[in-house]
């Protein structure tokens, strides 16, 4: 009875770890796998890969740049390539960027001036 | 909600409903929709209601709110209830109010020019100061505004509710004065200065020559129709596809015109740099289904309107496109090469829809972000709608530098947001309640339906326990009789 309970527990969870690294990555996982070769690893930028800072910015300004990339309101994207990008991370790898918390884990983790 | 709201608005649901006079049926089901939505207007939860009735200060401070529009109204309407002591002082140059809702039902033959002005004398709330004026540089610095020909206002708290502009001429060859003239339409033009919708005049009578045209054409030869969208932020994010529906039902018979469905004798193509009809998916499905069921409109995406030519009737685009350029590692795809090429689009008739941006007070002081996506918008907590740098300054309306739509809707609930951390501030205190974004697009699909769009920063917010997705009348009749008196009545007065 022990044993088919613990194995019972073992299995859901091992299920639970695929899940998890399929889809619920954190924002610094995803930050660290997807973004830091272009952004930075401290969100300073990479010139030679054409990837601007993050850690120059607001975090209003932050969301504000997630949510016109993701064309969530009416206003076009003004960068078409990043549109893209995201697109890709979306519909290959199932990462799913939440503006709102991104932007706060960019601000918070890389700006100097965050409190 | 408390007994007194809740005659005053059925006095107002009862009002209405015997002016139009609507079958029995057909206003029992408003006047519930309507206690309904008062109801979730006014007190969305007992506890945004227990908070509301305090968010009230003593202090005799100095507010000045600069816009007389629905943000400017609202936020006077409310901080004269939430501040007794305050002088509170108003700057703004419009001697009329324009409901500006109701510029789209001007433009289906549904509301006149005279059913969506007010004097706003009518409006200005009891014990504010009324000055008549622009404000032409504001000075967050020294807690001041220049007006053009009132001197400097000082001020201990600001209240930014300036709107936004049209840019027309940011589309070379393209003028307000061409409005009305050669085909060309656009719902949005007014002025709100001088209390006139040219906009919505003009863009009925288009369809009426649109009906004419049509009439003389077969399938081998259909009419060419555009309908563009801008690249830009723009108020009313739905309105460009409202014309485009309500152009192609008319077609259909469906309007105040009536007549045969010669719908299949105009071809209408619905041009925007985007790559999507709507930011939210089951909105979005909605749409593209609905596109497919009329059968002759072609969503262009990728074309952003550059050029116009009214004697030739040629549109010149720079269509945005994609191409593919070397592996990315990192990605894992091909890198993109973002392109853009001119392509040219002849057209019988055209719908323009300007693009927008700031006012220049905004754009060019302290007040709006100086750069990034929102650049010449206001630079505002997208939470707390408190200035980011000047903390005794705080903003309402489509002036906000924040994603997501500039509406009338998103207006009334920054209200309540605004007055509860107003006064915080007043007394010393950190702003603690949260915007959440929320925007409502009531988008015509049809003479009759309406997809009642609410979203938030969230995804898709429904006020009612309905699929929102879903094109209905009861939305429609909610548009064209009792929004347009709850604004006057309810809105204007803080009330909702």
């Amino acid at each position: 009875m022990q044993l088919k309970k613990i194995a019972g527990v073992l299995a859901g969870m091992s299920l639970l770890a695929v899940g998890a690294s399929a889809a619920e990555l954190s924002n610094a996982q995803i930050y660290s796998k997807y973004c830091k070769k272009c952004h930075g690893a401290n969100g300073e930028g990479n010139p030679a890969k054409k990837g601007p800072a993050l850690n120059d910015k607001d975090i209003n300004e932050l969301f504000d740049a997630l949510m016109n990339l993701k064309e969530k309101g009416f206003e076009a994207s003004k960068h078409e390539a990043m549109t893209h990008n995201m697109e890709v991370l979306e519909r290959k790898k199932g990462i799913h960027v939440d503006p709102q918390s991104m932007a706060k884990y960019l601000f918070y983790s890389f700006n100097p001036e965050a409190k | 909600m408390d007994k007194k709201m809740m005659k005053q608005s059925q006095e107002v649901i009862e009002e209405l409903l015997k002016r139009e006079g609507m079958s029995r049926r057909d206003a029992l089901k408003l006047m519930g929709l309507g206690g309904a939505a008062t109801m979730m207007g006014a007190a969305p939860s007992s506890a945004r209601a227990a908070t509301e009735a305090m968010a009230s200060s003593d202090k005799k401070a100095k507010i000045v709110i600069v816009g007389g529009g629905a943000g400017g109204i609202m936020a006077a309407a409310r901080m004269r209830k939430a501040a007794p002591n305050a002088e509170i002082v108003l700057i703004a140059p419009n001697d009329i109010h324009l409901y500006q809702p109701g510029q789209v039902f001007m433009a289906a033959g549904l509301y006149t020019e005279d059913d969506i002005r007010k004097p706003n004398a009518d409006l200005m709330p009891e014990g504010v100061k009324w000055i008549k004026d622009e404000v032409k540089t504001f000075d967050p610095d020294n807690n001041s505004v220049e007006t053009a020909n009132n001197g400097k206002v000082g001020y201990d708290f600001l209240i930014v509710a300036t709107g936004l502009q049209y840019d027309y001429e940011r589309i070379k060859g393209m003028s307000r004065d061409l409005v009305g003239q050669k085909g060309i339409a656009s719902v949005y033009l007014n002025d709100p200065v001088k209390g006139t919708a040219k906009g919505g005049v003009a863009t009925w009578e288009w369809f009426k020559q649109i009906r004419a045209a049509a009439e003389k054409r077969d399938p081998g030869n259909p009419l060419q129709i555009i309908c563009t969208q801008p690249s830009t932020p723009i108020k009313c994010g739905g309105a460009p596809q409202k014309i485009l529906y309500l152009c192609d039902d008319m077609l259909r018979g469906n309007s105040p015109l009536g007549g045969k469905d010669i719908h299949d004798n105009a071809h209408l193509t619905f041009t925007k740099k985007g790559k999507k009809l709507f930011g939210i998916k089951s909105y979005n499905q909605t749409l593209l289904k609905l596109t497919v069921d009329y059968g002759n409109i072609e969503d262009a995406f990728g074309y952003d309107l550059v050029e116009i030519d009214p004697d030739k009737k040629m549109a010149t685009y720079d269509y945005h496109y994609l191409e593919k350029g070397e592996w990315d590692e990192d990605l894992e795809e091909f890198e993109v090469i973002p392109m853009v090429k001119k392509v040219k689009m002849k057209y019988d008739f055209i719908h323009i829809v300007p693009p927008m941006k700031g006012v220049d007070a905004v754009a060019n002081s302290p007040i709006g972000w100086q750069k990034g996506t929102a650049k010449g918008w206001m630079a505002a907590d997208r939470y707390t709608l408190q200035h980011i740098k000047y903390k005794n300054v705080f903003g309402i309306g489509d002036i906000l530098g924040i994603p997501l739509g500039k509406t009338g809707g998103s207006a009334r609930h920054h209200g309540p947001i605004l007055q509860e951390n107003l006064v915080a501030v007043m007394e010393g205190k950190e702003p603690t309640a949260k915007f959440d974004g929320y925007t409502v697009c009531p988008l015509k699909t049809e003479y009759g339906k309406i997809m009642l769009a609410e979203f938030n920063y969230d995804g898709p917010a429904p006020s009612f326990p309905l699929d929102p997705s879903q094109p209905r009348w009861i939305w429609w009749a909610f548009d064209l009789y009792m929004l347009k008196p709850m604004y006057w009545n309810l809105m204007m007065r803080g009330l909702m």
